[in-house]
């Protein structure tokens, strides 16, 4: 029991950071086309640019402690952003038009490209990075009858889920509510139908690109603790914020958000039976699998109309 | 209204269009005729700017410069694509709102779209995904007309319809003409020169007849030799 609520505190924040990176990942496949590849790997890039950032504010002693984390983290945000347009515009615009096997083929190339500018610019050692509410942890502590239950919260998990959570908010919102949100969604649905009522899809595109990736980098920053910063930090979280994306469908933008919680907690339970120690990933990838074969639109997935 | 002047539309080392000027007066019903893969829908494309073109385009004598379909859009030259295009996800209404992302007033020409087509206001609360047909098609016209056209573009609107529902659809833009000049590209010639003052006849990207409507409609020539008819 007691292993269970641990498991599940633990699996939560964890999973809406691999839900975030989904949604980015299937915003990306809907409305571009391709499947990111580089995803986390950009992100890996713009978590060293905040940590050389807080370290360069620290030396020239313009900020001072903690602060500098906040001074830094707007930095990281923006170049995941720019990285985003610019592979939209530099890349993604010459080939879109030609085939979507083109468009992987790049994003695994950026990978490799962003991978080896981590090693050679910064280095392939893993640094530390600081927390966004550093401190002890909470201690949850039952009476009575429920004497035995003991439960461990990580303190900067507290800011994961309410930062996690305020995104997933404001995402609903904007895709509801904005011109841009219904943009997105539209072009997502059907692309010429989209320029029919005379939106610009290239100018969505570059938008959708830039937002996912500055998504990314926030999970990036806020898993660096954890993980640690090194070239390869982000490869576990991309990999399972694919593996949301196809939980939840990539036809339903939050159903990422919520195959990620899933597979958060479903990861640390696994973990609670000594047995299946190591094959979490395993068993995992093995229920995608089913996913795929029973319900290939994603567990979450409205229903559909026929076609006519 | 609309003056289309030498344009050319290529994909790679294809052409697709070969340099074609035609125009569009106020009011006027114009039609382009022509077999699959006469060059009819990149010549739409290449006007919206949804595909890159060269040549000319003045719209109310101003030169558009065709980077993307906002622009063609804004000014009131209203594309209803071909296969209809609808976002099958999204409710009836919300596809109509969203024919207004540029131009147009929803509460305004929402009611005559829905005038037109009753059937959409009944099905409001629908996903469009689930319409049949020539329902959708109706929902794509109606999307193109919430936008307030002065020029509408119509691609094949009888494709893959029900012939008495083509009968409708025609009916319907017959009607259109008073309020605004439509260009009507189809592959049903006769029903496309019934309800157009002029037409123009595309093949392999060149235009290679033009005249009245009515003049075609009666020249056997030019029936038996590029309309299949």
């Amino acid at each position: 029991m007691n292993a269970f609520l641990q498991a599940i505190t633990i699996g939560i924040p964890q999973g809406a950071l691999y839900g975030l990176m989904g949604f980015g990942i299937a915003m990306i496949f809907r409305s571009a086309g391709t499947l990111n590849f580089s995803h986390g790997y950009s992100a890996m890039v713009s978590v060293l640019i905040t940590l050389t950032t807080i370290e360069w504010f620290f030396d020239a002693g313009i900020v001072e402690g903690h602060a500098a984390l906040f001074a830094a983290i707007p930095v990281g945000l923006i170049s995941g952003a720019v990285f985003g347009v610019l592979i939209d515009l530099l890349l993604m615009r010459r080939v879109k038009h030609v085939s979507p096997a083109s468009m992987l083929m790049i994003t695994l190339g950026l990978l490799l490209v962003f991978e080896g500018t981590a090693n050679l610019v910064w280095s392939p050692d893993y640094e530390s990075f600081p927390r966004i509410l550093p401190g002890p942890p909470f201690i949850f502590e039952g009476t009575g009858a429920l004497e035995e239950i003991r439960v461990v919260f990580r303190r900067n998990d507290l800011a994961v889920m309410l930062i996690a959570l305020v995104i997933s908010l404001s995402l609903a919102a904007v895709m509801k509510y904005t011109k841009i949100g219904l943009a997105i969604r539209a072009r997502g649905q059907d692309p010429v139908g989209a320029q029919a009522v005379g939106i610009n899809t290239n100018r969505v595109d570059s938008i959708v690109w830039g937002l996912a990736l500055l998504l990314a980098t926030v999970v990036g920053i806020l898993v660096a603790p954890i993980t640690r910063v090194h070239p390869t930090m982000l490869m576990n979280t991309q990999l399972l914020g694919i593996t949301a994306a196809v939980l939840g469908g990539f036809s339903s933008l939050f159903g990422a958000v919520w195959g990620g919680l899933m597979i958060g907690v479903l990861e640390r339970v696994i973990d609670i039976f000594p047995a299946l120690d190591g094959y979490e990933t395993a068993i995992i990838f093995f229920l995608i699998i089913l996913v795929l074969v029973f319900k290939p639109q994603g567990i979450f997935a409205p229903k559909q109309g026929r076609k006519a | 209204m609309l003056e289309v002047a030498d344009l050319r539309v290529s994909y790679g080392p294809i052409h697709a269009v070969n340099g074609i000027s035609f125009t569009v007066g106020e009011g006027e019903i114009v039609s382009i005729l022509g077999a699959n893969g006469a060059g009819k829908t990149s010549t739409l494309f290449g006007i919206m700017g949804i595909v890159r073109s060269r040549g000319s385009v003045k719209f109310r004598g101003e030169e558009l410069r065709r980077r993307s379909p906002t622009e063609p859009t804004s000014k009131g030259m209203v594309l209803c694509p071909e296969n209809r295009r609808i976002f099958p996800g999204l409710t009836v209404e919300e596809n109509l709102r969203l024919g207004t992302f540029v131009r147009g007033e929803f509460k305004e020409t929402a009611e005559q779209a829905y005038s037109l087509f009753p059937i959409l206001k009944e099905r409001n609360r629908q996903i469009a995904g689930s319409l049949s047909g020539g329902e959708q098609q109706m929902l794509a016209v109606g999307r193109a007309l919430v936008a307030n056209p002065e020029v509408l573009l119509l691609d094949e609107p009888s494709l893959g319809l029900a012939p008495v529902i083509v009968d409708e659809m025609f009916r319907v833009l017959a009607d259109l003409r008073k309020k605004m000049a439509v260009l009507l590209i189809e592959q049903n010639a006769v029903k496309a020169l019934s309800i157009s003052d002029r037409a123009y006849v595309l093949q392999n990207g060149s235009i290679v007849h033009s005249g009245e409507a009515g003049a075609m409609l009666r020249d056997d020539n030019l029936r038996k030799a590029y309309l299949g008819m």
